[in-house]
């Protein structure tokens, strides 16, 4: 995930005991150089053996330290979360008394690489400050022609 | 959100209540429209007041309120500051305006402009660019209604955004420019208050110290000025919003429609009468991790915190907010979009002798039919917003060097500005594609650039200013 | 780099500031242009 920001996902599971493709959804902008195939397709499976009340979410797979705890509504199944700085974290829905009801998910945050980031901002600060200039130079100082 | 905050019966009255005003206005300022520039260009001559609010409500889009809160979600404080530069395109566009009074006081459309500016094959794919952005503006408006009454009140998606493009296309029809400016003007402070209750409550109730250090501990991300997509978007949103700005005849019509010597003021108050505004609305965004609220999709932060915030009434408040967005911006583009079609299309086209009063008929079948367009492509829901409108930023952005160029430039000629249209909108879909969407309005924009450039040094056209002056003669 | 709290502050006050003024000053033009007879 290239902007700290992703979605996860947890449809309800069909009537077959086989779990549908649960995708781990962000912004997919840079698939081919920040993120490793792997770490896209994570699916988080609803056990459905309690009603989920809350996702923890850790950096580390054990869940040892948890730095986010988010309430969700017992219907919810997908919640938007952003701002992550780049590293690994593991996702779990948890119930009520605290016992985990889904698998654990792993989402890796890679911003964009500086250097892409750069080239794209300088080349469109340039051609801005072109334009900006001839604005300021020709079209905001312009006189009526007789 | 999976509980309703609005009842299908709230939502209806309020949909049917402001229908029923809306209509009637429209009907009402319609009965004074006699001619084509009074249904058109609501007789040339509108003050500073409704010039500077129309300005101002056309430009408050959905998006503005529903986007802005989305992009400050995901990419923190940059989301909304750059969200806020578009302000630029108005700010920009307003000694323009004032321009395009003086050289073609008797035009009508930009295709006018471009025509006789720069012959007929430019003209030409300028008007692909122009349908294909006003058509996707059109389609993300009306599913953009059916979104947001779906989610607020459970009413289906389709009977939403039905109702909501049979009210806009109903008061257009009956008033033109006239009901869509009046109908403005309205919209703009109910836009503008509503926003406000809802920013000042999130202020008092959460706190700066509170946002600033829950987010600093849990989503550092969203404060930081260095964010790396944030950074690599900003740029293509400005060529996005002034190519939006500069090409469309929404601003066009209006700049023709404003009395003389008003244009250049009343866009450029809107644009930083504009300007806070998505602050404001994203700063709700930025309090809604504190408030332990994580949206099911972040497109609906907005009103999931306005909500949480004021109760059903911030939910009603959000309502009557997005809807008057959505009304203000539709208008206009039903009005602007069925002048091109007009005047460029039938006028320019197929019946070049048309009287003006044909026209005049001309223009109302034609937003119905474009209603009607709008809602057969809104109604199977294919896309999401924010991606059809983004596909468009490759098509809009190569206007932007031809536009500003052809009004102040006399060298620039027709078929470099065919070339810069046509090669700038397929790299930036080629961009778009290959890279990703936020280099498609910037790789445009700097394509069409560079063969203007090569235009203005190769040849020089030497246009006479007068034929712009003179365009009704020519037909 | 973050940005600091009092710059935060001081953006969205001000932005709420100003949105604020715009509706006074819209209704103020408009009382202006329709005692003037310039509404349209």
């Amino acid at each position: 995930m290239t902007s700290g920001h992703f979605n996860l996902i947890w449809p309800v599971k069909d009537e077959s005991t086989t779990s549908e493709e649960k995708e781990s959804d962000g912004d997919r902008e840079d698939e081919s150089s920040a993120i490793e195939p792997s770490t896209i397709k994570a699916t988080l499976v609803d056990f459905e053996k309690h009603s989920a009340t809350q996702l923890k979410i850790s950096s580390d797979q054990f869940f040892s330290h948890i730095s986010h705890a988010i309430n969700i509504h017992p219907t919810q199944r997908a919640v938007s979360l952003t701002g992550f700085s780049d590293g690994d974290y593991y996702a779990q829905l948890y119930d009520a008394s605290n016992n985990p009801v889904s698998n654990t998910v792993m989402v890796t945050v890679e911003h964009h690489s500086m250097f892409k980031v750069w080239v794209i901002f300088t080349s469109g600060a340039a051609l801005f400050l072109i334009l900006i200039g001839y604005m300021v130079t020709k079209v905001f100082r312009h006189k009526e022609e007789a | 959100m999976d509980y309703n905050p609005i009842s299908i019966t709230t939502a209806l009255m309020l949909l049917v209540l402001f229908g029923i005003v809306w209509i009637f206005f429209g009907w009402w300022l319609g009965r004074k429209n006699k001619s084509l520039d009074d249904f058109m260009l609501a007789g040339r001559n509108v003050g500073l007041a409704f010039a500077g609010a129309t300005a101002m409500a056309t430009w408050i889009t959905s998006n503005t309120t529903l986007v802005a809160p989305q992009l400050t979600y995901e990419l923190g404080i940059w989301g909304m500051v750059g969200y806020s530069l578009a302000a630029l395109g108005l700010i920009l566009f307003a000694p323009m305006a004032k321009r395009i009074k003086e050289l073609m006081p008797k035009g009508y459309t930009c295709g006018d402009f471009i025509r006789v500016r720069y012959g007929k094959t430019a003209w030409i794919a300028f008007l692909v660019v122009s349908f294909c952005y006003a058509m996707g503006w059109l389609v993300s408006l009306g599913m953009a209604g059916g979104v947001l009454l779906d989610t607020l009140s459970g009413l289906s998606y389709n009977v939403g955004m039905t109702v909501i493009l049979v009210i806009c296309v109903g008061y257009t029809l009956l008033g033109g420019l006239k009901a869509v400016i009046a109908t403005d003007y309205v919209q703009t402070i109910i836009i503008i208050v509503g926003v406000l209750i809802i920013g000042f409550v999130c202020y008092q109730t959460v706190g700066f110290d509170r946002v600033y250090e829950f987010n600093k501990e849990h989503h550092p991300e969203l404060l930081n000025l260095l964010f790396p997509a944030a950074m690599m978007f900003l740029f293509n949103n400005i060529f996005f919003g002034l190519g939006e700005i500069f090409h469309s005849n929404v601003w066009w019509s209006r700049a023709l429609a404003f009395r003389p010597g008003i244009g250049k003021k009343a866009y450029l108050m809107s644009g930083l009468l504009w300007l806070p505004i998505p602050i404001v609305t994203g700063f709700i965004a930025l309090s809604a991790p504190v408030l332990g609220l994580y949206p099911d999709s972040s497109d609906m932060v907005g009103p999931m915190v306005a909500a949480n915030l004021l109760g059903d009434l911030g939910a009603i408040f959000v309502f009557i907010v997005v809807f008057s967005a959505l009304a203000s911006s539709l208008d206009s583009l039903l009005a602007a979009t069925s002048d091109l079609v007009t005047r460029d299309i039938y006028n320019g086209l197929i019946d070049k002798s048309a009287s003006k009063e044909k026209l005049h008929r001309i223009s109302k079948l034609v937003i119905l039919g474009l209603g009607f367009v709008t809602w057969l492509i809104c109604l199977p829901k294919i896309t999401t917003l924010g991606a059809l409108l983004n596909f468009t930023g490759a098509f809009v952005a190569s206007t932007i060097w031809p536009i500003v160029l052809g009004l102040y430039q006399r060298r620039l000629s027709g078929d470099f500005v065919t070339a810069a249209l046509v090669l700038g909108t397929i790299s930036g879909l080629i961009g778009y594609h290959t890279i990703g969407f936020y280099v498609a309005a910037l790789f445009s924009c700097i394509v069409s650039f560079l063969i203007c450039m090569i235009g203005l040094l190769v040849k020089n056209d030497n246009f006479d200013w007068q034929r712009l002056q003179n365009m009704e003669k020519s037909q | 780099m973050i940005i600091s709290l009092e710059a935060l502050e001081t953006l969205v006050l001000t932005a709420m500031a100003v949105t604020c003024l715009s509706p006074v000053i819209l209704i103020i033009l408009l009382f202006k242009d329709w005692m003037k007879d310039e509404l349209w």
